[in-house]
């Protein structure tokens, strides 16, 4: 904070570079017309960015450090939007609960057993 | 005296302000409490104001001038997913065939026994069809449960749910299953508990961490590629 108030720059041009990939995301996927969210295609077309650039510029680092280490707070009013459905998790209060307790713990248990017997079976074949 | 004529042109700044001082209270209180998942911010900072407008009887759309405000850096973020990803799918790049394998192993059975349980246990329609993205990560989810016309704020809920369900129980079910590797317990929070398994796992270790959130943008990304495109084929 303080010093030159130009050196906000590059962070706030990093910050216009993520919002010009979700623009161009957006565009892309409307263009496609294959659903998928707009976000995802500019998630998508950074990423190539980066590979052909080899190397991640310091201000886009610190810009996005910062966006994901604060998720959180983006969520909060999809948090209190819940309000609205309060009635639907009340009717569907067990079937909810059953699905979320078993499937997560069932994802979880799949993913990390078949990853084991995967990485095993590669080391006996070498 | 109603609040939203009480505060006139100033609801905007008022909810903003309100929404960050409590994620801040938010955020000490989960640092207090050895960073648990149990604790989570947003649970812990849209209660107070859930409480609040449901008591002065204040309508969603005020609060929700402020909350736009902060679901527009969703977008943003989302696309910031890549730099992270970007430096740690190199670190798992020798693994990275039976990583695929798990993921997608893991992924499908996420997908289909959530909906298939909500189904069978007689839920809504919306509600199942919201259920369907609840593994992914939230932002990412958020879109995808747009694109097949289910409730993007009710899968926000059950995204946040099912982390803290993983984050929580998930390490206890590995160790009985006999699962030791850290890279398999990465991934399998990962795949089930996105962020909030993620977090989990930079507590217990960089490469556990590393495989977690490799995991959790891998299992976004095909999700959203793949799921609407399913969607559209069947409905």
């Amino acid at each position: 904070m303080g010093g030159d108030p130009l050196s906000f720059l590059p962070r706030a041009l990093a910050f216009a570079g993520l919002c010009l990939c979700l623009v161009a995301g957006s565009q892309l996927a409307a263009w496609a017309g294959i659903g998928v969210p707009g976000a995802v295609m500019g998630l998508l077309l950074l990423l190539g960015a980066l590979f052909l650039a080899h190397h991640v510029p310091q201000s886009l680092e610190d810009v996005s450090a910062f966006l994901l280490r604060h998720l959180n707070l983006f969520f909060v009013p999809a948090g209190v939007g819940l309000m609205a459905y309060a009635g639907l998790v009340a009717r569907d209060l067990w079937p909810i609960l059953a699905a979320l307790f078993l499937s997560t713990l069932l994802g979880l248990a799949v993913t990390a057993l078949v990853f084991s017997w995967a990485l095993k079976r590669r080391e006996e074949g070498k | 005296m109603r609040i939203e004529n009480w505060l006139m042109g100033y609801q905007l700044f008022f909810w903003l302000g309100v929404t960050l001082a409590l994620y801040w209270g938010a955020l000490h209180l989960q640092r207090k409490l050895g960073g648990s998942p149990l604790a989570n911010p947003v649970l812990v900072a849209s209660a107070p104001i859930i409480a609040f407008l449901a008591l002065s009887d204040t309508p969603f759309a005020s609060y929700d001038l402020g909350g736009q405000v902060l679901l527009f850096f969703l977008g943003p973020a989302t696309v910031a997913l890549a730099i992270p990803f970007f430096r740690n799918i190199q670190r798992v790049r020798h693994v990275i065939g039976p990583l695929l394998v798990a993921l997608s192993a893991g992924s499908l059975t996420a997908i289909l026994s959530g909906v298939g349980i909500a189904f069978l246990l007689g839920a809504d329609k919306a509600t199942v069809l919201s259920m369907s993205a609840k593994s992914i990560t939230t932002p990412i989810a958020m879109g995808v449960s747009e694109e097949i016309g289910a409730l993007p704020v009710l899968t926000a809920g059950f995204v946040i749910a099912a982390g803290i369900i993983g984050a929580a129980l998930g390490g206890p079910l590995l160790t009985l299953l006999g699962v030791r590797d850290e890279r398999a317990r990465g991934l399998g929070l990962g795949v089930a508990a996105h962020g909030i398994g993620t977090a989990r796992a930079f507590q217990v270790s960089p490469l556990m961490g590393t495989f977690s959130g490799v995991a959790m943008t891998l299992n976004g990304i095909l999700t959203a590629l793949l799921l609407p495109l399913v969607w559209r084929l069947f409905f």
